[in-house]
């Protein structure tokens, strides 16, 4: 099967004062049809500069990215429109995503123009289901943004993502900024849209509860790389990267997302050798020389090279929050 | 309409604003019922020369040194203050909101060498630069107007450079961009309209100093000789100026009156539009 998405050594640098900024430095991912793939880490992890990179707001700096087997980065005019329609986006700001000026039907009704689909009269029956599918009233249409709740705002902003039909939709951090309460609303609506349409997600969150109730399989990243990718619910109970179990630890003893009590290292001059090592509580001399690879282990793949030991120093022991 | 109702509610809690408004409609109300109010050509000789204020009933501003009607030169020299005002400050806008547009948008090489461009015309004093231009050319009303938009363009494009820049990071533009929308569609249609009020503000401003840059031409000898505006009158009367000081003083009171009021309307657009004051 070929998959929905491919990432290929995807890497994106930033020339910045004092040097290069690897906000992602190779990452390869791939997602199938009707697949949730969850990414998770911490914040300057290249999380969103993973998002940005895939949808096409920012040009990869190597690498390439895949939909449904056809690289998009040198696709220009008419293949390029084809592309968005098939892959659109949810932005983690309800508040600034949409455009404070136009009405509701106005920016729902903007896909189709833009794409040249239907008649006015069909531009606004289109709207009118969109709304009614993610669960606002059908006279949303004539108002503004600024009359709905941040949990309103971010269903509208689900709605245009779903008006061309796309095969996937990348969600940057698409709950993060509303009430815990409202959180779990969208989160069942994307859940639902998800059945009813065979929608895949990329999933992209700091909040690794989140992110286990809404993905299938999670990619966790650290300083721009991938360190451990595994099915959502066996990450929860067997982590195999050190990184992914302090995350996990952070959850359970803090409560909130953001694992380090210590300083996260600069992308911008990542450590050698592996980027967590000077974090690690496991580190060894190879640690600081070599870079781990991702392979295989037990079903998942991780970037550690002593992944088996740590796992097995740790069999008795089931990692917190399990 | 919901907008234009609440920005009426927050324009009228400033009571000065409100009074420039209504000066400002004044003013307007003068220029369109010009041939109502003094009928006839304004350059006629209507009396006789130098009469003073309520010396004569038919001349209640009196006369100048040729018999010309005073009112009369005012009523219709408002029509030519206002439309060289709002002449020039349309064509700056024009100017200023597209450079400014692009560089903003564009950024990088674009924005480098709009922003010097910018900034070297800024550089130049802008009523010398009018002066030079209508020297050079001949001072007619359409080259007045040009001269006055090419000298007061730049702080537009700078204003809607700034907006331009914050406003093309923000999600919703990138949600368009997501969508495949073209990027002078999404200039136009998405980033445009939500930097406007600021440069709404500004205009009004700008239409201020547009009539005093044109009656600071007229009374140097460089406004249109066959139009009568309020720099006309005044140059016509500073020859008498201490003989007959209300020649001069009429016309000035009419600019006086027009640039505070343009000024009030501004400040009360500025408390209406700016978003940061909202609330309070």
């Amino acid at each position: 099967m070929t998959p929905l998405l491919e990432l290929r050594g995807l890497a994106r640098h930033f020339a910045v004062r004092g040097g290069t900024l690897r906000a992602l430095d190779g990452v390869d991912l791939a997602l199938n049809p009707g697949e949730t793939l969850g990414i998770v880490g911490e914040s300057g992890c290249g999380k969103t500069t993973l998002a940005k990179t895939v949808i096409g707001l920012q040009a990869p700096t190597a690498g390439e990215v895949l939909l449904e087997g056809q690289p998009i980065a040198a696709l220009k005019g008419g293949p390029l429109k084809a592309v968005r329609r098939r892959m659109q986006m949810v932005f983690q700001d309800p508040f600034g995503s949409l455009n404070p000026r136009a009405t509701v039907g106005r920016i729902l009704r903007e896909p189709f123009i833009v794409h040249g689909l239907g008649t006015r009269a069909e531009q606004w029956r289109w709207a009118e289901e969109l709304v009614e599918k993610v669960g606002l009233p059908s006279d949303s249409l004539r108002r503004h943004p600024h009359e709905f709740s941040g949990g309103q705002r971010q269903r509208i902003g689900i709605a245009r993502a779903l008006a061309l039909r796309p095969a996937l939709i990348v969600c940057d951090e698409p709950v993060s900024a509303l009430d815990v309460s409202v959180q779990a609303q969208v989160l069942n609506l994307l859940l639902d849209l998800q059945q009813a349409e065979g929608i895949s997600y990329l999933f992209i969150s700091h909040d690794l509860g989140v992110v286990e109730y809404i993905a299938d399989r999670v990619a966790v990243m650290y300083l721009g790389r991938v360190v451990e990718l595994s099915d959502a619910h066996r990450i929860w109970e067997r982590p195999l990267h050190p990184y992914t179990r302090r995350l996990l630890s952070a959850v359970a003893i803090g409560g909130a997302g953001q694992a380090s009590a210590d300083e996260v290292p600069s992308p911008l001059n990542p450590p050698s050798g592996c980027r967590y090592h000077p974090r690690c509580p496991f580190v060894q001399d190879r640690c600081r020389s070599e870079a781990p690879a991702l392979r295989q282990l037990e079903g998942a793949q991780v970037a550690c090279h002593f992944a088996e030991k740590i796992a097995a120093s740790h069999a008795d022991d089931p990692a917190p929050g399990g | 309409m919901g907008g234009l109702i609440g920005f009426w509610r927050l324009y009228r809690r400033r009571r000065m604003a409100v009074a420039g408004a209504s000066a400002l409609l004044g003013v307007f109300l003068v220029a369109l019922l010009a041939a109502v109010i003094s009928p006839g050509d304004p350059w006629d000789m209507a009396g006789r020369p130098l009469l003073w204020p309520g010396q004569e009933v038919g001349f209640p501003f009196g006369t100048d040194v040729l018999g010309r009607d005073i009112l009369a030169g005012v009523v219709h020299g408002s029509r030519v203050s206002l439309a060289i005002g709002f002449a020039a400050t349309m064509a700056a806008l024009l100017l200023g909101v597209t450079i400014g547009a692009i560089a903003g948008y564009f950024g990088g090489y674009v924005d480098d060498v709009l922003m010097r461009f910018t900034e070297i015309v800024q550089t130049i004093p802008s009523f010398l630069l009018i002066l030079v231009l209508v020297a050079i050319f001949s001072p007619s009303a359409v080259n007045i107007v040009i001269a006055i938009s090419v000298s007061t363009w730049p702080p537009v494009a700078r204003l809607v450079r700034a907006e331009f820049l914050s406003l093309r990071e923000r999600e919703f533009v990138q949600a368009c961009i997501v969508l495949g929308m073209s990027r002078p569609r999404i200039i136009l249609t998405q980033v445009l309209p939500n930097s406007l009020a600021p440069v709404v503000v500004i205009s009004s401003v700008m239409v201020a100093s547009a009539i005093l840059n044109e009656a600071s031409l007229a009374f140097l000898g460089l406004g249109d000789p066959n139009i009568m505006s309020w720099g006309t009158m005044i140059s016509i009367g500073r020859n008498s100026l201490r003989t007959a000081w209300y020649m001069v003083a009429i016309p000035g009171i009419a600019i006086i009156i027009t640039v505070m009021a343009l000024n009030l309307v501004g400040e009360g657009l500025n408390d209406a539009l700016n978003p940061r004051l909202r609330g309070r």
